[in-house]
C-alpha cells in the first residue's frame, strides 16, 4: 500500500460535483503536483486531505492509517497556504514554534527545533521579526519552516508560490524541492502553473472536472499526453483533428477535413476510419526558408513574435495557423520575414496521437 | 474670491461650529473652580473648594463608587456577551440570524424612556411567567443598574467585535488547526488576540454608555443607591450647587482620557504587529456611527 492512499474521494456542493471519485496514491517521499484550471477541484482535494473539509464519499489514508474522519488538528499534516497565513501577532520564531507547542515538547526542545528550522530556510537573524516586516519570499520560507518543523507525515502546498514574482518563484521552486528532498517528506502541491508542476514534481496529476485525467512523470505527461486537454494543460500545442484515411509504409494518413492530409507514425491501436487528434509542440517544428524542392508541407509566415530566448512564428499551412517556436541562440540566423514561404518539418515521433475526448480512440 | 480665501472661510466656519458645540460643555470647567456658593458665569474667585466637597460630602462620596462599579461591571459584562453574540452571528450559520442581529442592535433604536419604564417595573416588581420569574428587588441596587446598563451598552461591543471578526482571515484559524491546535486553543491563541482591538474599543464605549447614563439610572435609583449623573441632575434642580460643575468636569476628564485611549489603539497595535490592524478605521467609524445613532435616539 502506498504511503498516501486516496480512494474515490467525492465532494459535492449543492448540485455541483467538485470532486468526482478522485483516486491518488503517493509513495513515501514523493512530490506530487495537482495541476489543473481553476474549478477543477485541486484545492478542494487538498483541503479534504488537510481535514478542513469533510468528504461526501471515499477515504484518505496516510501511512496505512485511515484519517478520513479525523479532525484537522489531529492529522499531523503540514500545510503552506497561498497567502502563507502567518500569524500577524506573533514573531517569526513564535509562528514556527506554534505547531511544536501543541505537542508534548519541552521548551528547550522547541527552542532547538525552531533554531534548526530557521537554519534550514536561512532566516536565522529574523526570529524576532514580525511577518509584516518580511518580504514575500521570506514569508514563504517562514510558512514552509512552520509547516515542516513538527515533522508532519505529509506536506501540502496550496498554490504556495503564485504570490511571488517570476524570478523569485523559480528560485523558490528549486529551494522548496531541495528542502522537501532533504527532509524526505511526502508532498502534494497544488498549482495551475504547468512549468512549476513540471519543474518540481516526481509525478504530475492533471485534473479536470473533479477527476485526475492523467498521472505520470513530468516527461511522460508532456511527451505522451492522453488527450488534447492534457496536451494543452502542459504547454503550447498545435492540435489537428482528422479521420484516418489509409495506412502506408510511413504510417497512417490523416484526412484533416479540408482537403489537406498529414502522415503520422504511431504505435497506438488506431484503425482506418477512426477520428483522432494529433498534437505537435511548437518547439518540435523546424522551419526551412526558402522551402527546399519537394518539401511536404509549405506555409506562409503570418506573424513573428520575438520572446527573448525563443521566437514564435505563426505560419499558415494546411488551411490553418500552425505555431512554431524556435530557440534564439547567439549568432543564429533568423532570416525569415513575414509573408515569406517556409517549409515545415518535424520528427515523426513529435506528432502525438491523442485519444479523442469523446472516446473515439 | 481666491481658493485661498475660500479655504480660510471654511476653516473659520469649522472653528465656529466646534466652538458652538464645545462651548456649553467647556463652560462648566471654569465654573467648577468658583469660590462662591452658587453656580455663575463668569466664576467669582478661584478655588478647589468644590472639588474638596466631592471628596467629603456623602452625597458625592456615596455616588462615585456606585457609578464606577456600575460602569466597570457593565463594560465587562457587555463585552463578554457582545463578543459571544458576535462570534455566533459571524461564524454560525442558522436560520433567523438576521432577525437575531436586529434584536441585538435594538437597544440603539428603542426609545430609552421605554426601556427605562420597562426596566423599572420588572426590576422593582419582578416578572412572573408560570414558574419562571425574573427581577423584583433589583431597583436601587448596583446589580440592577449593571443589568439595565448592560442592555443599553451591549450593541457597542457587539458591533466592534463583529467588525473585527470579519477582518480576521479565516485561513489563520485553519492554519492553527493544521498545526495541531484544537478549536479552543485556536480561539485563545489566534482569534482572541486578533479581535482584542475590537473588544477594547467596545468595552470603552460600553463603559462610557453606563458612565453618563441618566434616564434609566434615575428610574432605578433609590435615595441610598444612585449614580453621579442622576445626583448632578437632582442637585441642579434643587440648587445651583457648584459641586455639580466640579463632578461634571471630572466626568468630562474621564471621557476625554478614554477617547484618548481609543485614539492610541492603532499606535499601540502598530507597535505590536508591525502594522495597524486591518479594519481598524472601520471599527472606529462603525462604532462611532453607532454612538452617533445612540445619542440621536
Amino acid at each position: 500500500m502506498a504511503f498516501l492512499e486516496i480512494r474515490d474521494l467525492t465532494k459535492v456542493y449543492g448540485d455541483k460535483v467538485v470532486l468526482d471519485g478522485l483516486n491518488l496514491s503517493a509513495q513515501d517521499g514523493e512530490f506530487i503536483s495537482l495541476l489543473g484550471p481553476s474549478g477543477c477541484g485541486k484545492t478542494t482535494a487538498l483541503r479534504l486531505i488537510a481535514g478542513f473539509l469533510q468528504p461526501d464519499g471515499g477515504s484518505i489514508a496516510v501511512n496505512g492509517r485511515e484519517i478520513t474522519n479525523l479532525p484537522a488538528h489531529r492529522r499531523n499534516i503540514g500545510m503552506v497556504f497561498q497567502s502563507y497565513a502567518l500569524f500577524p501577532h506573533m514573531t517569526v520564531g513564535q509562528n514556527i514554534a506554534f505547531g511544536l507547542e501543541q505537542r508534548p515538547f519541552s521548551r528547550k526542545e522547541i527552542a532547538k527545533a525552531v533554531d534548526e528550522s530557521l537554519d534550514m530556510v536561512r532566516l536565522n537573524s529574523f526570529a524576532s521579526r514580525r511577518p509584516a516586516e518580511l518580504s514575500g519570499g521570506q514569508q514563504q520560507r517562514v510558512a514552509l519552516a512552520r509547516a515542516l518543523v513538527f515533522q508532519p507525515q505529509l506536506l501540502l502546498l496550496d498554490e504556495s508560490l503564485s504570490a511571488l514574482d517570476k524570478k523569485l518563484r523559480v528560485q523558490m521552486q528549486l529551494e522548496l524541492r531541495h528542502i522537501q528532498k532533504e527532509v524526505g517528506v511526502t508532498a502534494v502541491f497544488v498549482t495551475h502553473d504547468h512549468e512549476e508542476a513540471l519543474t518540481m514534481s516526481d509525478r504530475v496529476a492533471v485534473m479536470r472536472n473533479g477527476r485526475i485525467v492523467q498521472l505520470d512523470t513530468p516527461s511522460n505527461v508532456y511527451r505522451a499526453p492522453v488527450d488534447d486537454f492534457v496536451a494543452e494543460s502542459l504547454g503550447e500545442a498545435n492540435l489537428l483533428h482528422g479521420t484516418v484515411k489509409s495506412k502506408d509504409g510511413l504510417g497512417f494518413v490523416l484526412d484533416l477535413g479540408d482537403g489537406s492530409s498529414l502522415t503520422v507514425a504511431t504505435d497506438r491501436p488506431i484503425r482506418v476510419g477512426d477520428t483522432c487528434t494529433v498534437a505537435i509542440r511548437p518547439e518540435d517544428i523546424e522551419l526551412a526558408s526558402p522551402p527546399a524542392a519537394g518539401s511536404n508541407l509549405v506555409g506562409r509566415v503570418r506573424s513573428i513574435a520575438f520572446a527573448g530566448n525563443t521566437t514564435l512564428y505563426v505560419v499558415e499551412a494546411m488551411h490553418r495557423e500552425i505555431r512554431v517556436r524556435r530557440p534564439n541562440t547567439a549568432g543564429a540566423k533568423n532570416g525569415v520575414a513575414v509573408d515569406e514561404e517556409v517549409a515545415l518539418a518535424w520528427d515523426t515521433s513529435a506528432a502525438l496521437i491523442l485519444a479523442d475526448r469523446q472516446g473515439a480512440v | 474670491m481666491t481658493p485661498r480665501a475660500w479655504a480660510s472661510l471654511w476653516r473659520a466656519f469649522a472653528v465656529l461650529t466646534a466652538a458652538i458645540m464645545l462651548g456649553p460643555i467647556l463652560v462648566v470647567v471654569p465654573m467648577s473652580f468658583t469660590n462662591s456658593s452658587t453656580l455663575a458665569f463668569p466664576p467669582e474667585g478661584l478655588s478647589l473648594r468644590w472639588y474638596g466637597e466631592l471628596l467629603t460630602n456623602p452625597q458625592w462620596t456615596l455616588r462615585i463608587p456606585v457609578s464606577v462599579e456600575t460602569a466597570f461591571a457593565t463594560a465587562i459584562l457587555a463585552t463578554v456577551l457582545g463578543t459571544l453574540a458576535a462570534l455566533g452571528m459571524t461564524r454560525g450559520s442558522f436560520p433567523g440570524r438576521g432577525l437575531l442581529t436586529a434584536l441585538f442592535l435594538a437597544p440603539l433604536v428603542v426609545p430609552i424612556i421605554d426601556l427605562a419604564v420597562g426596566d423599572y417595573f420588572v426590576w422593582a416588581l419582578g416578572w412572573q411567567i408560570g414558574h419562571f420569574g425574573f427581577g423584583g428587588g433589583l431597583a436601587g441596587t448596583v446589580p440592577g443598574l449593571v443589568l439595565a446598563h448592560t442592555v443599553l451598552a451591549f450593541p457597542f461591543p457587539f458591533i466592534t467585535v463583529s467588525t473585527a471578526l470579519t477582518t480576521v482571515d479565516r485561513t489563520l484559524e485553519l492554519a492553527a488547526a493544521g498545526l495541531g491546535a484544537n478549536p479552543w486553543r485556536t480561539f485563545q491563541k489566534i482569534t482572541l488576540p486578533l479581535i482584542r482591538t475590537g473588544m477594547v474599543t467596545g468595552a470603552l464605549f460600553a463603559f462610557l454608555t453606563s458612565w453618563d447614563e441618566v434616564v434609566v439610572a434615575s428610574f432605578l435609583a433609590s435615595p441610598r443607591v444612585s449614580t453621579v449623573p442622576v445626583q448632578i441632575f437632582t442637585e441642579l434642580r434643587q440648587s445651583y450647587d457648584p459641586a455639580a460643575a466640579a463632578i461634571s468636569t471630572v466626568l468630562l476628564a474621564a471621557a476625554v482620557v478614554l477617547v484618548g485611549l481609543l485614539a492610541l489603539i492603532p499606535v499601540l497595535s502598530r507597535r505590536a504587529y508591525g502594522r495597524s490592524p486591518e479594519g481598524f478605521a472601520e471599527i472606529v467609524t462603525r462604532g462611532g456611527g453607532a454612538v452617533g445613532a445612540a445619542t440621536t435616539t
